[in-house]
């Protein structure tokens, strides 16, 4: 039977009626329309469907919507603000760290937990931490490229 | 070469900020009212007849919305060769071949559904080798129709069968000089064999497509493929529908890789969509992929060389076992123009080559990035080591000497033109700084290097076409049907519509696949998406602005000839100052009285080739790209683990058109030549089952796999094509092409006994050290 969830996502509180077994990506693609959310393995291997919940990344194919109740929840959406791109957004289109798009929205969020975490991270740890967001297109250059280039960015905000 | 203002520049991806806010839509975002979701049932055998099926107890679940089986298919076959119905009727040929597909109005009712539906099979015995499959005797027949089943004309391509091999669904010959003689000139004779496995795309978006029925007896169909709209067409032929009534749409695909030009899920989302009346999506898991995803056609290379005591070649007589699985698919093309590899790159004065392809009780394969010509280009790159070393010349001076260059016969009895490898090589050479320090040790470490070179062609025989509209803002409107699957062609397109029309790449506004607004399109695959489409756009373009000038003489009262357009203006090329807008042209509304709007449409059709269907000889290739990569690596002698420590390509693809989308390929043909080197091979168990299909058991690199960005080289060499847009030619291929066996010769450089085996893992190296 469904039950009564309460979620923050993108800063906005969101109630729903969810099966207990639903998994996070599930219901955010198919119960709310958040399609930003990639479905690319549904094992948890590959990255895509990566959200943030309470600022770390986490793979919504292997968790249940139930087990994100009460937290707060960011997709690619929330980092936009008023139609201007988030500096990790700027600095993958300015790198053109963006191919086929579809590993774009869970990198771009790991990319959000590797810099709050480490703020300037070396080559050697940018691959480290991201290693578990797979891309098939670009061969990661453009996207080690893309880190460096929101460091900047973040710096030029502060 | 040429100054452009806008051709040649990395100006931004027009579907960046699509992609990177996350409002980019595919196939399987799309949400139509009522959807319902698919499941396939696939065989438990690998090789039997279907006894019976029973879906009663299925379709009585509650939320099961349709059920169909063989029994609903249209007899119709689908293939070049039309050797497979939508879903099996009488006999499945793979584990996992589809029986039945179930739609309902969640996905795990539609899941519970499958294990109801009861299906009972009369097992054969079956063939999953290749070379069992070829054999004359071979007790196993997996198509006993194969000589009635109906073929599509395709140009250039000659069905041919083996009436005593039963398996041989294709069989491709080249015939160039006099094989005999050419091994009779010859000092020295090698022969080896070479291998590549069956190797995965994994296109970071499965296989997946959303049908939707109308009330009017249409359909509109989201798919994830890149045959394009000739796709619609099979959907057409198949389901007998009429063009009209079927919307086509193809919305950005999460990348192709070649697995993606046949539709594997799409007919049997129409049969359920037709059947219940209701939209339904069919999504393939990570594991289908695996197996339906039409994967690499693995291949078995036989090379048998013979040189002159200088090296120089004189005669190579190749032999090619395609394992094309249990469907020829797109197979067929692949054998036959795969072979295209072989002749490409080096001077061959006597060649014979018999290709095969060959069906086996395993899941269909197909091309992945280069159409075959890179299971060519990876024996004979190997090969070319060998024959080297064994001769005493040094490995990149035999390729030096033997290399085709502008003028040359190829082995195709085509003349070479626009052809830079010998720059590329060169380049490549010294990047890692070939002929010193040729293998360092370092601790466990072997430091060692390697050379390839490849090439890849465009066939001849296909059509894009084009809409181009002028809009009153003075915009250009570009409407296409190649797909957008990564590599950039919005991007492309736009910036060539810019160059004809004087303005910047953002006054551009592409619309693209989708059959209600976009033209005709064979496809996005063996590298014709920039040649073809780019042609067509100039073309369009040129005749949408003989239409704006038409116009502005009508505005200005002045000759169209003395007209030109620039910066969404009509002006006088004499004096300048006498000029109108685009806006001054048309009406409040975009209109012109009696004209209505201003579009163009046209066709680049490029079927200039011919080809001896015996011999191969003619003037089958449009073009070729082509290119070299230098690899210099580290492999541990005690664990056998390869680490890739500097990549450095060069490539003649003609004009650059954008100088940051090209460089994004490039890299990552690196990265997923890498995987191809070193990790990547699907398994099976003796029951033809796919025994690693998810990426914990099958690898993929991750960003750990790959060299530092210090470590990543690559630019470009040679002249604009002659008959190129700008001189463009396809570069997402030829990347490719040249990794791996530079990645193979590498390792073999660094070890005693030599691998002729992909993938080159850790435990294949490691035995291979520790063989004597």
């Amino acid at each position: 039977m469904k039950q009564l969830m309460r979620f923050k996502i993108n800063g906005e509180t969101v109630e729903a009626a969810v099966l207990p077994n639903t998994t996070l990506l599930n219901f955010l693609r198919d119960g709310l329309g958040i399609t930003s959310v990639k479905r690319g393995c549904d094992e948890g291997d590959c990255g895509a469907c990566t959200v943030l919940i309470n600022g770390k990344g986490a793979a919504s194919c292997s968790m249940l919507a139930a087990q994100a109740q009460g937290k707060e929840i960011v997709t690619i959406e929330g980092l936009s603000k008023g139609g201007v791109l988030s500096p990790y957004q700027q600095a993958f289109v300015d790198e053109f760290a963006i191919q086929c798009g579809f590993c774009t929205p869970g990198m771009v969020l790991s990319v959000v937990a590797l810099l709050d975490e480490n703020p300037e991270p070396t080559e050697e740890e940018i691959r480290d931490y991201l290693r578990g967001n797979i891309c098939r297109c670009t061969g990661y250059t453009n996207i080690i490229n893309a880190v460096h280039r929101a460091q900047e960015l973040l710096k030029e905000a502060e | 070469m040429a100054e452009y203002k806008v051709i040649g520049k990395g100006f931004v991806r027009k579907d960046a900020l699509d992609k990177v806010t996350g409002k980019a839509l595919y196939a399987a975002d799309m949400q139509p009212k009522g959807l319902t979701y698919g499941r396939l049932l696939g065989s438990p055998v690998a090789h039997g007849i279907i006894k019976s099926i029973d879906t009663s107890e299925a379709e009585k679940l509650e939320g099961v919305v349709a059920v169909v089986t063989g029994a609903d298919a249209p007899e119709m076959r689908t293939g070049y060769i039309q050797d497979r119905h939508v879903i099996c009727k009488k006999k499945v040929r793979y584990v996992g071949d589809p029986v039945a597909a179930v739609a309902a109005v969640t996905p795990e009712i539609a899941e519970e559904a499958l294990d109801l539906i009861k299906v009972e099979y009369d097992e054969l015995p079956h063939v999953l080798d290749p070379l069992e499959s070829f054999k004359k005797d071979c007790p196993v027949i997996i198509h006993e129709d194969l000589p009635n089943y109906k073929t599509k004309p395709v140009p250039l391509l000659t069905y041919r069968l083996e009436p005593e091999r039963k398996n041989v669904f294709i069989h491709r010959k080249i015939r160039h000089g006099n094989i005999e003689e050419g091994f009779a000139e010859a000092d020295f004779v090698y022969e080896d064999t070479y291998t590549m496995p069956r190797a995965q795309h994994c296109p970071m978006e499965p296989h997946s497509c959303v049908v939707e029925p109308d009330v009017n007896g249409g359909i509109t169909i989201w798919a994830s493929e890149q045959g394009g709209v000739r796709l619609k067409y099979f959907i057409c032929d198949t389901f007998g529908l009429e063009s009209s009534k079927v919307r086509f749409i193809t919305p950005y695909v999460g990348g192709g890789f070649g697995g993606k030009v046949d539709l594997m899920v799409t007919p049997i989302a129409v049969m359920l969509a037709v059947k219940s009346g209701r939209p339904v999506r069919l999504e393939m898991s990570r594991e289908e992929v695996f197996i339906h995803g039409n994967p690499r056609s693995p291949a078995i290379v036989q090379i048998k060389d013979g040189y002159k005591k200088d090296g120089t070649l004189v005669a190579r007589h190749i032999t090619e076992y395609i394992n094309g699985g249990a469907y020829s698919g797109h197979v067929t093309v692949l054998c036959n123009d795969g072979a295209f590899g072989a002749t490409g790159t080096y001077r061959v004065p006597h060649m014979k080559l018999d290709a095969y392809g060959i069906h086996t009780n395993t899941p269909a394969t197909g091309p992945y990035r280069a159409l075959g010509a890179e299971l060519l280009d990876f024996a004979i790159e190997c090969h070319m080591d060998r024959a080297a070393d064994q001769l005493g010349i040094d490995q990149l001076e035999i390729r030096k000497k033997n290399l085709l260059v502008d003028g040359d016969i190829d082995a195709n009895g085509q003349v070479t033109y626009n052809n830079a490898t010998m720059a590329a090589l060169d380049k490549a050479a010294e990047y890692i700084g070939w002929g010193k320090d040729m293998r360092k040790e370092d601790g466990p470490w072997i430091i060692a290097k390697g050379l390839a070179c490849g090439n890849k062609y465009t066939m001849s025989g296909s059509t894009s076409s084009i809409i181009a509209k002028a809009h009153d803002d003075g915009t250009i409107e570009i409407r296409h049907y190649q797909i957008e699957m990564g590599q950039g062609c919005n991007t492309v397109m736009a910036q060539i519509a810019a160059e004809q029309f004087g303005i910047t790449p953002d006054k551009v506004k592409i619309v693209f696949d989708d059959s209600a607004f976009c033209p005709f399109d064979h496809g996005t695959f063996c590298s014709r998406g920039t040649f073809m489409n780019g042609n067509a756009v100039i073309k369009t373009c040129q005749k949408l602005k003989e239409m704006v000038l038409e116009r502005g003489a009508e505005v200005l009262g002045i000759p169209a000839d003395r007209l030109d357009t620039k910066n969404g203006e009509v002006f006088e090329v004499a004096s300048p100052e006498r000029k109108c807008t685009y806006k001054q042209m048309f009406n409040n509304g975009g209109w012109i009285p009696e004209k209505g709007e201003l579009i163009a449409t046209s066709a680049f059709t490029y079927e200039e080739g011919n080809i001896d269907a015996e011999t191969g000889q003619g003037e089958p290739v449009a073009y070729y790209s082509y290119g070299a990569i230098g690899i210099e690596l580290a492999l541990n002698r005690d664990t056998g683990e390869v680490r890739i420590l500097k990549s450095g390509g060069w490539y003649d693809a003609g004009q650059i058109l954008n100088e940051k989308t090209i460089q994004g390929q490039i890299d990552g043909a690196v990265a997923m030549g890498i995987g191809q080197a070193v990790f990547e091979e699907t398994l099976f168990n003796s029951n033809g089952k796919v025994i690693n299909g998810n990426y914990r058991d099958y690898k993929i690199p991750t960003m750990l796999d790959i060299p530092f960005n210090a470590g990543i080289e690559s630019g470009f060499v040679g002249e604009p094509h002659k008959r190129g847009p700008y001189g463009a030619k396809g570069i997402g291929e030829v990347a490719m092409v040249p990794i791996m066996p530079a990645i193979a010769n590498a390792i073999n450089n660094a070890m005693d006994v030599k691998v002729n085996d992909l993938p080159m893992t850790k435990e294949r190296v490691w035995w291979a050290l520790h063989s004597k």
